[in-house]
């Protein structure tokens, strides 16, 4: 099975990427093992420079020693989680059988934070100049996970050090989906651009239409693609950096932006700010690390940090089996419906939905670049032929009757606009009129393109000591059902013998996933059509781990539901409104149980849980101190929270020690 | 001058038999056409009539449709439009056939006009007044006179009804499929033009007029009953469709347990969206071999999702007919096979399909007439499958008391085979599922609390009488106004001196619609009167010693299920009627009253459950009972209870009915917030258990 990966990892035709898979950190076979780094332990010759970075941090002389830089203990682990907010970083550092700095790797998974998290971009902007610090400026790997603003929005923030090359990237690991000439990747890009167009114009059409509340429900499920007020714009990116080849892309990113519709027609359109796409952060971070030194993961493949032999990560997701990948929905029997991962037929098909009568603009005349379906008969998108149509606008209340052009839109007979009038138009029946309804499928559309993006997500374990024997740290990005489901398809590790339940199982640390929300940390396998029955999965086969929620209450409930909370939300909100909050509860109160409470957030150190009004009920366990201590009920490892803080008792991050505990 | 002649009896209606996809496939295009016969009714443009109104808006594709005239002499003459999918006046026309025929069965089997649920609260959540003496059907702001019908309202794969709205909304999308044999992919599929989809919606509206409460979810039977039943009327109405069932006893060599078009709902709904041939089917699973699997009675354990629960009860009722058809066939199959029973290869003789028809026909009749009746055995509130198959066998009892071929087993089996049992019943015999009647003992103390008998009788008279509707409750007393028996009796004078003597006489050129108003309003008024009778009764007992006082109310909670501390709802007072075996017609009156308290959420350990605010969780708890009285005597004959504990006479706080309610809720992530939406025909939401 392995030998079957390595030749989908490696499509014909990129024959140019034989370094990075190599040295970057994939490796297979022990042949390919030597370290062609020229500079092995390049990293000590950072150490002492650039210090100018630690500005940045607020209250750092509780720290005695205060060392700037991060050092990973001899064959040991640092896992740092920093808090911005809703949002996700984590810095990993890994220490050498010779131990100190100049044997300690850095990984950085993620920077970014929400749209809607306050004062996000200033608190991110003082992690990423810690990152500078405790990095000395260098990061061997930079994973970023997928395309969305609370996990990449810090590579296009004003003064980030990464545009401003205070750090270098030395490799980048991203998913498969993330590689261009790769057809399915592709073909998931295509789709999922056309349905964010056809969304947007739902959310404006929904504003024309006089319900802006649920315009910006709409906006908000898709929030996690919006830039966050800290990042520049195009132009301020373009003034900030120097590079030709980097400003070639931003420029390209602005070409490419969606004209603002204003034509006849167009009543109005929410000022937006000309905010470049999260997508050239992706490709920002490509240049700043090089196509070469770039590696796209597929699952099952093996990745080593060279220099830190003890250390793996195996690729979980995304998946890439063709039967889930595809739109295939004429197999199913009866009793079984294929569950697709990315955008189904039934997201399409919502596009569809949506366009025709989002296409004003189309009337108008302008060429409608948006519209995914342009290719239609335009006729075959109105139910009816255009003769038996009358314009909504024209069967209103009208004082008389104009005279019928044939050429004109139809005007109603004078039966019917007698019964409009009186029992659809007539104020008396306004609690009965559905203008709006057909619109309430965006919403839809909108949870829908936000799983598909999520699963797109780099899921990662990192394995770390013997193989098949030691911990294992899961970053799951923001993966949701299908992403986690496909995990079990693929045998992990060198010789392809370790299952991913496996890895559950000796899963130490858990990033959860998507902050905590209800279908991104799965406890079940469903089984299979075949007959296979359900099995516990996922979070039930962990156990005595410590989970990591990158998550701010407040901001998740009002991303989700706007200012007025989950009673201002529409009828699927109000009936599922539980399984909107981030955290969600249930999944709260497994992750309490199976982390003996050990539980970090990035939102209050204090629970807003019911925990003041009901004191049986146990707090979370934190890190209590600026120093390393053990961590209740955990050998061998140790935490602590930073004296450095981002807000009044808010620290910035909080940090895990692991020693190797298997020689 | 000639004579005027009178209005016909029927209005007959050109439909698509199934849905349009039946129309074009070689082999069931002869029977995928049919014409309808609808009660007669004059119609306005829309059409707009006495129950419905359509309305034919498109914000989707931001236009309207002209409104079909069915009174227009063109159409008259040739049954309506022709079935087409491109002409969206025979839409309209289709779905005002379809749902007056839904409403058509209904009222034949329950023997009175249905009305439609009330319109309770306005946009704002705030309740809306009741109406005055002066306020008429145009302007009382709770009556809903008509169902509204939007055939083009959505643009998606869906179709529901809209309790806010008293409106169904129908949608209409792209086929989803990619295989041209299913569907033109990309090519539009109208739920509007499926009969299934049409009768599923229109029966929602019909069982939420009857029973409000069934909307609300406390256990995972209630939305999956509304559903399943929406499906079963559906499923039966396949039946009365003139060719459909002969053509398919001809291919199916009488066996109904292999697939066929009678058990199958919305086909090309499934077909376009690629779901296979049937969205839902009656028969449940097949066999490589095409035959009915038989049923596995764990599923319903692992089965939440309400249509998908539904379904298991619409396969159990479809089961019982089988069964039924099979028994009143073996005579036939033995005389046409000479003895043997086992037919011969090749298609079977049209007399024979013939009278297998004619008792497939008989076998329906009697399943659908019973499961609709049954609806007015059901308790008020909290409905599960085991009560349904309950209500179903008492109301076949009544109807068919002797039974000599022993159908009701086939019920009885059924959902046995399915895992559907009740839970408050010691065996699964016919006499233990049937409900029981109240005890002597008790009676003589709930009598204290009853009408006396001819108030009742006039109820039941008044409902269906044109004449009585009163203006401004001229016999009404406030509860807590009488203070003895004394008074009481008084108001029953006044109530019926008004109701005999002084009804108005209805001028006989009132409208149909108006009739209906004054049934509502005759309706609420005797409802002001159940209700003043009952608080008024509990106030009086309250004068009674202290002990003889509790004694009565522990009568009156383990009975009837009420608790005397907690205020009333009175949601019917209306007659059922009823063939006796001996011709003679049975007249009962239905009387639902229910009660509710508010709780605070508890986990399975009995501590409360809080929000993230820290607050508690308000817990609707509601409980009640359906009478059903005889009007001759005043003796109720059955008293359908879900009992709300009353803890001043040693009830829980906290009963195991509403352990199992928020177990429910818990699981189903409930908080007491209701799905303003409940009835979207699929879900647009895949539910992903998986997750937490």
């Amino acid at each position: 099975m392995g030998k079957s990966r390595d030749t989908s990892k490696t499509p014909a035709g990129t024959g140019k990427a034989s370094k990075s898979e190599i040295s970057g950190t994939e490796v297979k076979e022990p042949a390919a093992l030597p370290l062609e780094d020229p500079v092995p332990v390049s990293i000590s010759s950072a150490k002492g420079t650039k210090k100018k970075a630690g500005d940045g941090e607020t209250g750092s002389h509780a720290e005695p020693h205060a060392p700037d830089r991060l050092e990973a203990p001899k064959n040991g682990v640092v896992v740092r989680m920093y808090r911005q907010g809703l949002g996700d970083c984590f810095l990993l550092a890994f220490g050498g059988p010779k131990g100190g700095l100049d044997d300690t790797k850095y990984v950085v998974i993620d920077c970014g934070v929400l749209n809607s998290q306050k004062e996000g971009s200033q608190r991110l902007a003082i992690v990423m100049e810690n990152l500078v610090a405790a990095t000395g400026g260098k990061i061997d790997v930079l994973v970023a996970t997928h395309e969305h603003a609370d996990h990449l929005s810090g590579f296009l923030m004003k003064g980030n050090p990464f545009l401003e090359k205070r750090i270098e990237i030395k490799y980048l690991w991203l998913a498969w989906t993330e590689r261009f000439g790769d057809e399915l990747a592709d073909k998931l890009r295509q789709k999922h651009g056309q349905a964010q167009q056809t969304l947007e114009k739902a959310a404006r059409e929904i504003i024309n239409r006089g319900n802006p509340g649920f315009a910006s429900k709409v906006r908000g499920i898709v929030d996690f693609e919006q830039m966050p007020d800290g990042v520049m714009s195009h132009d301020e990116i373009l003034a900030s950096i120097s590079d030709e080849s980097l400003k070639k892309l931003v420029s390209a990113d602005k070409a490419a932006m969606p004209v603002k519709s204003s034509g006849p027609g167009v009543t109005t359109t929410e000022p937006r700010p000309p905010k470049p796409t999260i997508k050239l952060a992706i490709q920002i971070l490509k240049e700043l690390a090089g196509e070469s030194n770039t590696t796209y993961c597929y699952p099952g493949q093996l990745m080593e940090l060279d220099g830190i032999g003890g250390m793996r990560v195996h690729v979980l997701g995304p998946p890439r089996d063709k039967d889930e990948v595809l739109i295939k929905r004429d197999l199913p029997s009866e009793n079984e419906r294929i569950k697709e991962v990315y955008l189904s037929a039934a997201t399409t098909n919502t596009g569809f939905v949506l366009s025709p009568a989002l296409t004003a603009e189309i009337g108008a005349g302008g060429p409608e670049r948006a519209d995914p379906f342009r290719d239609f008969p335009s006729d075959a998108r109105s139910p009816f032929g255009r003769s038996l149509q009358i314009p909504l606008r024209l069967s209103a209340k009208l004082e008389s009757l104009p005279v019928q052009d044939p050429e004109e839109p139809r005007y109603p007979s004078e039966a019917t606009r007698k019964l409009l009038n009186e029992r659809y138009f007539d104020a008396r029946w306004n609690w009965r009129r559905i203008d709006g309804d057909w619109l309430n499928v965006a919403e839809q559309l909108a949870l829908n393109l936000d799983s598909d993006t999520n699963n797109t997500s780099l899921a990662l374990a990192f394995e770390w000591g013997p193989e098949g024997q030691e911990k294992v740290f899961l970053f799951p990005g923001d993966a949701q059902v299908g992403n986690w489901l496909s995990w079990r398809r693929q045998k992990y590790g060198k010789s392809a013998t370790i299952s991913v339940h496996d890895l559950f199982a000796r899963t130490v640390l858990y990033k959860v996933g998507h902050h905590g929300s209800h279908n991104a940390t799965l406890k079940r396998d469903p089984g299979d059509s075949a007959g296979a029955a359900a099995t516990p999965y996922g979070l039930e086969l962990m156990d005595d781990i410590i989970a990591l929620i990158p998550v701010d209450f407040a901001t998740a409930e009002g991303a989700f539901f706007g200012r007025g909370g989950p009673k201002n939300g529409t009828a699927a909100a109000a009936s599922n409104s539980e399984t909107k909050f981030m955290p969600h509860k249930p999944l709260y109160e497994a992750l309490r149980t199976k982390a003996k409470l050990r539980v970090l957030r990035s939102d209050e150190t204090i629970l807003p849980l019911s925990v003041e009004s009901d004191p049986d009920l146990d707090l979370d366990s934190i890190p209590g101190s600026h120093e390393l201590t053990a961590v209740p009920g955990l050998k061998n490892v140790r935490w602590r929270r930073s004296a450095e803080l981002l807000g009044e008792n808010h620290p910035m991050f909080y940090e895990m020690h692991f020693e190797q505990t298997v020689k | 001058m000639s004579p005027q002649p009178l209005p016909p009896p029927y209005r007959r209606l050109q439909v698509f038999a199934l849905d349009p996809s039946a129309d074009v496939q070689m082999d069931t295009a002869s029977l995928s056409r049919a014409t309808l016969e609808i009660p007669w009714e004059n119609l306005k443009p829309g059409p707009v009539g006495n129950y419905i109104e359509v309305i034919d808006v498109d914000p989707a594709s931001d236009c309207v449709y002209e409104a079909v005239d069915l009174q227009d002499p063109m159409l008259l003459a040739r049954d309506g439009y022709a079935p087409s999918t491109g002409n969206p006046q025979f839409h309209q026309q289709m779905v005002y056939a379809v749902a007056m025929k839904t409403i058509a069965n209904f009222e034949e089997v329950l023997g009175r006009r249905i009305q439609w649920a009330e319109r309770q609260k306005d946009e704002q959540g705030e309740f809306l007044p009741r109406a005055t003496a002066a306020t008429t059907e145009v302007d009382d702001p709770r009556y809903v006179q008509r169902l509204r019908i939007y055939p083009h309202a959505l643009r998606e794969q869906n179709a529901y009804y809209s309790p806010v709205k008293k409106s169904l909304l129908f949608g209409y999308f792209n086929a989803t499929t990619t295989d041209p044999r299913d569907e033109l992919p990309g090519g539009i599929v109208f739920t509007c033009l499926s009969h299934d989809v049409v009768a599923h919606e229109t029966t929602h509206a019909i069982l939420d007029g009857m029973h409000r409460r069934l909307l609300e979810a406390t256990n995972s039977d209630t939305l999956a009953f509304h559903e399943g039943f929406a499906d079963i009327i559906a499923i039966f109405q396949h039946f009365t469709l003139p060719g459909l069932l002969l053509d398919q006893i001809q291919k199916t060599r009488g066996d109904l347990r292999t697939n066929n078009l009678l058990a199958k709902l919305a086909s090309q709904f499934a077909r376009a969206t690629g779901q296979g041939d049937a969205l839902r089917n009656a028969i449940g699973r097949f066999s490589k071999r095409g035959r009915q699997e038989s049923p596995d009675p764990t599923e319903i354990h692992r089965t939440t999702e309400p249509h998908a629960r539904g379904a298991i009860l619409v396969a159990a009722v479809f089961d019982a007919f089988l069964k039924i058809y099979e028994h009143r066939i073996v005579d036939l199959r033995r005389i046409a096979t000479g003895g043997t029973g086992i037919l011969p290869q090749g298609e079977i003789h049209p007399d024979l399909a013939r009278r297998l028809a004619e008792e497939a026909i008989k076998a329906s009749q009697r399943v659908l007439n019973i499961c609709i009746r049954a609806l007015d055995y059901l308790p008020p509130v909290d409905v599960n499958y085991g009560d349904y198959l309950r209500a179903l066998i008492t109301a076949d009892t009544e109807i068919n008391p002797a039974d000599p071929r022993r159908y009701r087993l086939a019920f009885v089996e059924a959902f046995r085979n399915r895992g559907i049992y009740p839970m408050d019943v010691r065996a699964m015999g016919e006499d233990s599922l049937r409900w029981r009647s109240l005890e002597q003992d008790a009676w003589k103390v709930i009598e204290l609390f009853m009408p006396p008998p001819a108030v009742l009788r006039t109820m039941a008279a008044a409902y269906d009488s044109d004449g009585s509707i009163s203006a401004g409750l001229t016999w009404f007393t406030r509860p807590d106004q009488i203070q003895n028996s004394e008074q009481l009796i008084g108001m029953a004078d006044r109530f019926l001196a008004k109701f005999w003597k002084s009804a108005q006489k209805p001028a006989d050129s009132d409208s149909e619609q108006k009739k209906r108003y004054r049934r509502y309003r005759t309706e609420q008024e005797f409802a002001i009167f159940f209700h003043t009778w009952i608080m008024a009764s509990v106030q009086l007992t309250g004068k009674k010693p202290a002990a003889e006082a509790n004694q009565i109310k522990k009568v009156i909670n383990w009975n009837l299920g009420l608790n005397f501390s907690v205020d009333l709802e009175v949601h019917a007072v209306r007659p059922t009627i009823r063939l006796r075996p001996d011709g003679r017609s049975k007249v009962e009156l239905l009387v639902l009253l229910t009660q509710s308290v508010k709780r605070d959420l508890q986990d399975e350990t009995g501590k409360p459950v809080k929000d993230f605010a820290g607050d508690t969780i308000p817990v609707l708890f509601r409980g009640g009972c359906t009478l059903l009285i005889d009007p001759d005597t005043g003796r109720i004959n059955y008293a359908i209870s879900k009992r709300l504990d009353d803890p001043s006479v040693g009830g829980e706080q906290y009963p195991a009915r509403l352990k199992r309610q928020m177990a429910y809720q818990r699981a189903a992530g409930l908080s007491g917030t209701q799905a303003l939406e409940p009835f979207a025909f699929v879900h647009r939401h895949v539910e992903e258990t998986e997750g937490y």
